[in-house]
């Protein structure tokens, strides 16, 4: 154990944990500090294992961060999954249109999507051969591809990006990755206090007190409360509880793509989706609720919600019975009051060697890209990120 | 906490978002602003300013709240859906319309169950504090108390919440009905309001008005008549633009300090002279 490190990141969920990965690149001492006794254990379990989202222009304002961060994410995906040994699979996603409302929004997508991604002179431009573009298909394309479906659909966007992965696989791999390149991991200690001394950070925790030239706060739902203690709070944001299901394999085999219907306005924020995972089964999702935080408690009504929404997609298939597992969890949500939300990644002002991160809905997506910017960011900052020459980006497959 | 105990917006939880936002706008180096947090109609529940404030920003922090929480929208939204023309709603509703970024409805359990203004910054700065406020609810953490016994120097929004304090106090400890209370400087403007659980939201203007009263006459609020001609009709104090806030109600009561009035303190429920004697006594007590 090292008396200083260069960077300190606190939090070890997919953003603590990425950044540390990106990190153990270069020759800088790193330390990530995590509360709990396991990685990805806050925000990140809360994730619907969706990655490579670029198509959903419906949430992807053009020129957010959150857009950017996805978008350029996409090509950097299958790299990383291959690498790492995550699990991954293009399943691919059809937004489907029951009425002439959803095509408008359908169409909205559609060039928005377009306008953040593939046009030579858009904001975050990544090329034609990463990212398919999303198509405009029929009803009849729509049963074809996926049969079971309950009638009544007039049509989908389908987005062939779209591939699943398992949210805290992900962040494990990042950290399992970072470790075996020389970053220091602790478990099970709590940022309590920070200082300011002599061009240091100094974090006080559960266990020790530790220094740091670089502070990055990636604590998700608790970041707020670190940036407090340290002074430098630019942002806040509202917990937003999810309650999802778990249904079985027998629905897992109806099901071949991630769908979505899109809500009217005024049923937001629920989500409509039900999404294959890597291993058969079927994430039936997702209501949502502003809460408090910590609080994770769900009851039937909610539940019945969720059958409810399943039944709008495969009819009478769905029922309480292949329920398998109920998850909750929450997620850092930013601007509530419009729904506009978007991610931070920012060093306050007038301070060069603190970065508040945020992420939010799809930040596993996000993940490569976000280390990445926080990379770029320490370069304009004096700290030296030279090469390191015995760098191994493959993770030894590990049988758990 | 459960959320039903949550969306009860009442006065200890709306002082939590008052005084997040406070830190959030010290801990970003904002200018000294307003801040105002209100009930689903539109009512203040609280409201405080920092120490310096434009004066100005205490109506625009308040018609922000109130915009928030009727038009159960944020302001960004409405800036969009009005196409920039909001200010034309205006007209309908004597100005109070306030289509500005730092305008943010409190929702809890899918519904807007209040406001949140805040004008003090820029329009972004202004949107990130009204932001706080919201996220103040939700925190999970225990509401601060109005005061906190620390050392109070000079008159100002510490002073304000100390007075307020020793009268809820008194309220309480008496069982006398429930009242607002309102605390306005030297000029008449206000520094802090605030409404208790179970004062009628009419309570709200009464206070402030007392308070006005007393402190630019400097008397106490039913003495105003003295300025009057006792031969006219209402003592020729009849309230017009200048002084629609003039009210000869008791309850009003300068607050002096070295001989000098430097505020006046306005305590509002269903019995005036009960408001008197709760402001004079909050008055000795500080």
């Amino acid at each position: 154990m090292r008396d200083k490190y260069d960077v300190i990141i606190i939090g070890g969920g997919v953003a603590g944990t990425s950044i540390a990965r990106e990190l153990s690149r270069y020759e800088v001492d790193t330390l990530l500090l995590e509360k709990n006794s396991e990685i990805g254990l806050g925000t990140t379990s809360t994730n619907m294992g969706l990655v490579c989202q670029g198509g959903d222009g419906s949430a992807f304002r053009p020129g957010t961060l959150h857009a950017e961060l996805n978008i350029k994410s996409i090509p950097e995906w299958p790299k990383i999954a291959d690498e790492l040994n995550i699990p991954f699979k293009r399943i691919g996603g059809i937004n489907l249109i029951r009425n002439k409302l959803d095509y408008g929004r359908a169409l909205k997508s559609l060039s928005r999507s377009f306008r953040s991604s593939l046009e030579e002179n858009a904001p975050f431009y990544i090329s034609e051969k990463d990212f398919k573009f999303l198509q405009l298909i029929d009803g009849d394309m729509v049963y074809d591809m996926e049969p079971n479906l309950v009638e009544g659909f007039i049509g989908g966007l389908y987005d062939s990006n779209l591939a699943v992965t398992v949210p805290r696989e992900v962040a494990y791999a990042y950290a399992e990755n970072a470790k075996a390149n020389g970053v220091e991991i602790r478990l099970d200690t709590e940022v309590k206090g920070v200082r300011r001394e002599d061009g240091y950070y100094i974090l006080e925790t559960s266990d020790g007190v530790y220094r740091g030239r670089y502070v990055i706060n990636a604590a998700g739902l608790y970041a707020d409360k670190i940036a407090d203690l340290a002074g430098l709070r630019t942002f806040s944001f509202v917990p937003l509880k999810g309650v999802m299901a778990l249904l079985s394999r027998e629905v897992g085999e109806l099901i071949k793509h991630a769908l979505v219907i899109l809500p009217y306005l005024e049923e937001i924020p629920i989500t409509k989706a039900i999404i294959p995972t890597v291993d058969g089964r079927v994430i039936l999702g997702i209501y949502l609720e502003p809460s408090v935080k910590g609080d994770l408690t769900y009851d039937e009504s909610m539940i019945n919600r969720l059958i409810e929404i399943g039944r709008e997609f495969i009819g009478d298939y769905i029922s309480r019975d292949y329920i398998e597992e109920v998850v909750v969890g929450q997620m850092t949500f930013t601007n509530l009051e419009t729904g506009w939300y978007e991610y931070v990644v920012e060093t306050p002002l007038r301070v060069y060697n603190w970065i508040n991160i945020v992420l939010g809905p799809a930040g596993i997506s996000a993940s490569p890209a976000l280390a990445k910017k926080v990379i770029w960011i320490l370069n304009t900052s004096e700290l030296k990120l030279g090469m390191k020459k015995d760098f191994n980006p493959r993770r030894r497959v590990r049988v758990r | 906490m459960s959320m039903k105990d949550l969306c009860k917006l009442d006065l200890k939880t709306s002082i939590k978002i008052v005084r997040k936002m406070i830190r959030f706008s010290e801990m970003n180096h904002i200018l000294p602003g307003s801040f105002a947090v209100v009930d689903e109609g539109g009512h203040l529940i609280v409201f405080e300013s920092r120490d310096g404030r434009l004066t100005a920003t205490v109506d625009i922090a308040i018609d922000k709240a109130w915009t928030a929480a009727t038009m159960k929208a944020s302001g960004r939204i409405l800036e969009v859906i009005t196409r920039g023309q909001g200010w034309r709603l205006n007209v309908k509703h004597k100005g109070r319309l306030t289509i500005i970024p730092g305008t943010v409805p409190i929702i809890c359990e899918r519904r807007v169950i209040g406001g949140i203004g805040h004008s003090g910054g820029s329009a972004e700065e202004d949107l990130l504090i009204a932001q706080a406020g919201l996220a103040a609810l939700y925190d999970g953490e225990e509401a601060p108390p109005l005061y906190d016994g620390r050392e109070v120097k000079g008159f100002g929004i510490e002073f304000a919440r100390m007075i307020a304090s020793k009268a809820i106090e008194y309220i309480l400890d008496r069982g006398y009905p429930h009242a607002s209370i309102a605390v306005v400087d030297r000029w008449g403007e206000l520094i802090a309001l605030y409404r208790m659980d179970e004062a009628p939201p009419g309570t709200l203007e009464l206070a402030r008005d007392k308070a006005w009263t007393s402190a630019v006459f400097r008397v106490y609020s039913e003495d105003v008549v003295k300025y009057g001609c006792p031969k006219l009709p209402d003592y020729g104090l009849k309230p017009v633009n200048w002084n629609e806030r003039l009210t000869p109600i008791p309850g009003g009561v300068p607050i002096k300090m070295g001989g000098e009035v430097v505020g006046g303190l306005g305590i509002a429920s269903i019995s005036p002279d009960i408001d008197k004697l709760t402001a004079l006594k909050a008055i000795e007590e500080v």
